[in-house]
This record gives structure tokens, C-alpha cells and sequence, in this order.
């Protein structure tokens, strides 16, 4: 799946019409996967093998939630056959991505971005760096509370700790939170 | 079945059972013609760093380098161990489908897991998380990238508990060395007393992360303690989250928490659940695995 962080003025509030675009490659990380769980799985019954790869794709292509609550959505609560189609770009979940500076740190321009929700924050944070042009450690935080593991979703991230449909993120080039 | 009957002395009994909980480990190095191999136990809800200075030192007796100058790491068939994760989590996800294969086979030690401790060469860092910090003398600082983490786990849970996380950002700088010194010693009753102070009062949302092997897949949904005034069910969250897996009639995959089974409390409220089995960064570690 490629991934790409479009970044748009910050003045703009119609992304898709932004003039000013940049994309980045993602780094296409191969999963690791122990071999003996693989053949575990492969010897799984056919039913099962399909319902769990189905799982998988669909927590990759998740819907974002709404600002309303979850509970609100219908959700199909049957195994029914589900289109899953391989996601071409239309169909990647973006997230909104705003980067607020701390402290001395320097802040960058523009600040929002789009960012696709099965990507990681570490694909972030060495976007940031380079964005930043800064070697050395970079602290992000959520929420001005907590730093995410590397590994999270954006879009995990994005569904639990949103503000006002916006994944803020705080950096620092020295630990801020304590 | 249901934990709210039970008297306080059996919960009590359940969580320090849990607490003790250990996964045998063999640690295999690679070198020259033949394998060095050392036997460890390790609590399920301790993490791998707080265990490599006692690796580090037997290790360094057989290698003419200094292991301390170059973050070591671990694999299993080739595959980064996260050390950010729970021990006994990193079982679950990466051991029990191979365990639970060989159920009645006989053919895998399902007493021992066996992994590969690597030493030099490069480290894995687009995997796994790398250890940034360094001792005044050059050698790594394994121990502060383990409390940045867990502390900033804490954080989190706090969060997504009550949307907030300043219960633990107000916590005094002697209290939040206790909280560590607690984690790193195994001191149960010092934890718990320190990890109440912490966790809010009031109670929205629960901390829960599930993971289904065979993909790296995690899924972190804003789950609510309780749904038009009624407590929210395990499997009301599992049939929600995993519909193709989980449905009212059918259930394609197990339930692990703990290593343990928990097909039969499925029906609990997820509230009694996460407060008998959360672990130490007071997230609730869900392993999913399909299974006929």
C-alpha cells in the first residue's frame, strides 16, 4: 500500500483542491510474522482463514468514527460476504494531521497534513525530522499528555484521541511531559 | 459466571496468581561453532529489559566484546521481539498459535520458548523500537527507554479512561520513582497502592488493546465502560470489533488474555474483566486467535 502525507496551506480548508501538495513515500514495511504461526493459520479451516484475513484488511481500511459516538453506528453484526477489494488511493482512510511546535522547538509550515490511518507513528515522526531537517531526538505527544509507541496507528490514535476531527500533534525536541 | 459475587479474597487471590505468573525462556546466542544458551524465568507482566543486565553479564563471560556498548536485541524465527510489550504478551502473540498446534503432539517444548538473542550486527530499528539513551560511560541505557515508555503507557490508559492523564502527571517525583521501583522489583502491594493514585475515579472508557497473530494488526477502539446504562460485555466488544470473527452464533477464534482462555467469562462486563487482568501500564492485553 502506498503512502503518501499531503500537506496543504494552512489557510485552506478544502484539501483536495489545495494547490500546494507534497507527498513522501512510505517505506513499505514488509510485516514479520513467525513462520510457524504462518502455518498455523494456513492449516486453519477455510472459514476461518478468510473471516480472520477479512478481519485484518478491514482494521487496515477501518472507517474513521465520527465524532458521535460508536455506539450510534449500525454495523453489519453478521458474517455476511463483504466486498473487500485491494484499497487503491480513493479509498484510503486520510487523517488530519495538525503538528503544533513546543517551546523553543521551531515549528514548521505549513502545520496540517494528510496522512493515511493505517500509517504508524514512526512514519510520522521521520517525516517530521526531515521536514525539520533535525537529527538528533524528537519527542510527539498526544493530547500535550503522552507519547504514542512508534507502532500505533494513526488511525487508532485518531479514533481515540481526536480533536475536533484533527490528530493534534505536539513535538519537541526535549522530553515536555514528564 | 461473575466476578462481583466473588468475596474480595478471591480476587485478591486471582490477581496475585497473575502476578506471578512466569514464562520459561531460553535465550539462545549464535557463536562460533556452537549455540550458548541460558535459562530464565520471566514474569508474563515484566518486560526483557529490566532482565538483560543478568543476560548481559553471563553472555559477556563467553565473547571477547563488550555487550554493553551496542543495544542487544531478541528474534524469534527471524522476527524482532518488540521489548516494549509484556513478556508474557509477546507469547501469546508470537508463541501460543505454535503451542496450542502442538497441543497433544508432543513434538515443541511447551514449556520453554526459545528465542535469539542478537548482539551485533544492525539493529532492527524500522521493528523495533531502538534505545536512544546512553550512561555517562558509553554504555546503553536500556532502563530509561523502559520507564519513557511504560510512564507514557500509563499516560495513555489514563486517557483514554477518563480524557485526561493528570492523576499521573500530578503524581510527586518520590511517588512516580515508587511506581518504578515497584515494577522493577515486583512489589505488588506497593504497585497497587501507588497504581490507585493513578487510575481516575470516574470511568468512561476502557484501555484495551487486541492483538491477532499472524497479522501486526492492533486494534485500540475508544471502547465505553457502559452502553445506554448497562455494563458493556467482553463479547459485545469482540462481536464489534471483529464481526467476521465474532458473531452471536459463531465464534471462529479464541479469547486469550494471560495465556488463559477466557471463552467461559466472555459475558462479564469488560470493567470486572480489565480489573483483574490489565497489566502494569493498565491496558488490557486481548490475543485473538482463530481456531476451529
Amino acid at each position: 500500500m502506498s503512502t503518501t502525507l499531503h500537506s496543504e496551506s494552512d489557510d485552506s480548508s478544502s484539501y483536495s483542491s489545495s494547490e500546494y501538495e507534497e507527498q513522501i513515500d512510505d517505506d513499505k514495511l514488509q510485516p514479520k510474522i513467525p513462520l510457524s504461526t504462518s502455518v498455523f493459520l494456513e492449516k486453519l479451516p477455510k472459514e476461518q482463514y478468510q473471516q480472520l484475513n477479512k478481519t485484518i484488511l478491514d482494521h487496515e481500511n477501518q472507517e474513521l468514527q465520527p465524532s458521535t459516538s460508536k455506539q450510534d453506528q449500525a454495523r453489519p453484526d453478521l458474517v455476511s460476504p463483504r466486498q473487500h477489494t485491494q484499497p487503491d488511493s480513493a479509498q484510503i482512510q486520510k487523517i488530519t494531521i495538525r503538528f503544533q511546535s513546543i517551546g523553543s522547538t521551531p515549528s514548521i509550515n505549513p502545520k496540517v497534513f494528510k496522512i493515511s490511518s493505517s500509517q504508524t507513528i514512526s512514519t510520522l515522526s521521520r517525516f517530521l525530522s526531515q521536514r525539520l531537517k533535525h537529527k538528533g531526538l524528537l519527542y510527539l505527544y498526544v493530547q500535550n499528555s503522552f507519547s504514542p509507541n512508534p507502532d500505533e496507528t494513526i488511525g487508532d490514535l485518531f479514533n481515540s484521541f481526536k480533536t475536533n476531527n484533527e490528530l493534534i500533534i505536539s513535538y519537541c525536541y526535549s522530553v515536555a511531559f514528564g | 459466571m461473575n466476578f462481583t459475587g466473588a468475596s474480595s479474597s478471591a480476587t485478591t487471590e486471582i490477581k496475585r496468581k497473575l502476578w506471578n505468573g512466569c514464562i520459561n525462556i531460553k535465550v539462545v546466542l549464535p557463536h562460533d561453532s556452537e549455540d550458548i544458551e541460558y535459562l530464565i524465568n520471566i514474569p508474563r507482566n515484566s518486560y526483557l529489559p529490566i532482565h538483560f543486565q543478568q543476560l548481559i553479564s553471563y553472555f559477556q563471560n563467553y565473547v571477547s566484546y563488550e555487550i554493553y556498548k551496542q543495544a542487544l536485541w531478541f528474534e524469534y524465527e527471524g522476527v524482532p521481539i518488540a521489548w516494549n510489550l509484556p513478556v508474557g504478551v509477546l507469547y501469546d502473540y508470537l508463541y501460543l498459535p505454535s503451542v496450542i498446534q502442538e497441543r497433544g503432539g508432543g513434538g515443541l517444548d511447551q514449556n520453554c520458548w526459545t528465542i535469539q538473542l542478537n548482539l551485533r550486527g544492525k539493529y532492527p530499528a524500522e521493528y523495533i523500537i531502538p534505545f536512544v539513551y546512553t550512561n555517562p560511560d558509553n554504555t546503553i541505557n536500556y532502563e530509561q527507554s523502559l520507564n519513557e515508555i511504560i510512564v507514557n503507557q500509563l499516560k495513555q490508559s489514563c486517557f483514554v479512561i477518563n480524557g485526561s492523564a493528570k492523576p499521573i502527571m500530578n503524581l510527586s517525583e518520590s511517588n512516580s520513582k515508587l511506581l518504578w521501583n515497584s515494577i522493577v522489583t515486583r512489589n505488588l502491594g506497593q504497585f497497587t497502592s501507588l497504581n490507585k493514585k493513578i487510575i481516575p475515579k470516574q470511568f468512561q472508557r476502557i484501555p484495551v488493546k487486541i492483538y491477532i497473530p499472524g497479522s501486526t494488526t492492533v486494534i485500540q477502539a475508544p471502547i465505553h465502560a457502559y452502553e445506554d446504562d448497562k455494563p458493556v460485555t467482553l463479547s459485545r466488544v469482540l462481536q464489534r470489533e471483529l464481526p467476521n470473527l465474532f458473531t452471536n452464533d459463531v465464534k471462529l477464534a479464541r479469547t486469550y488474555i494471560h495465556g488463559i482462555d477466557i471463552s467461559s467469562i466472555m459475558d462479564m462486563p469488560l470493567h470486572d474483566i480489565w480489573t483483574i487482568f490489565r497489566h502494569l501500564d493498565n491496558f488490557l492485553y486481548i490475543i485473538i486467535i482463530a481456531m476451529s
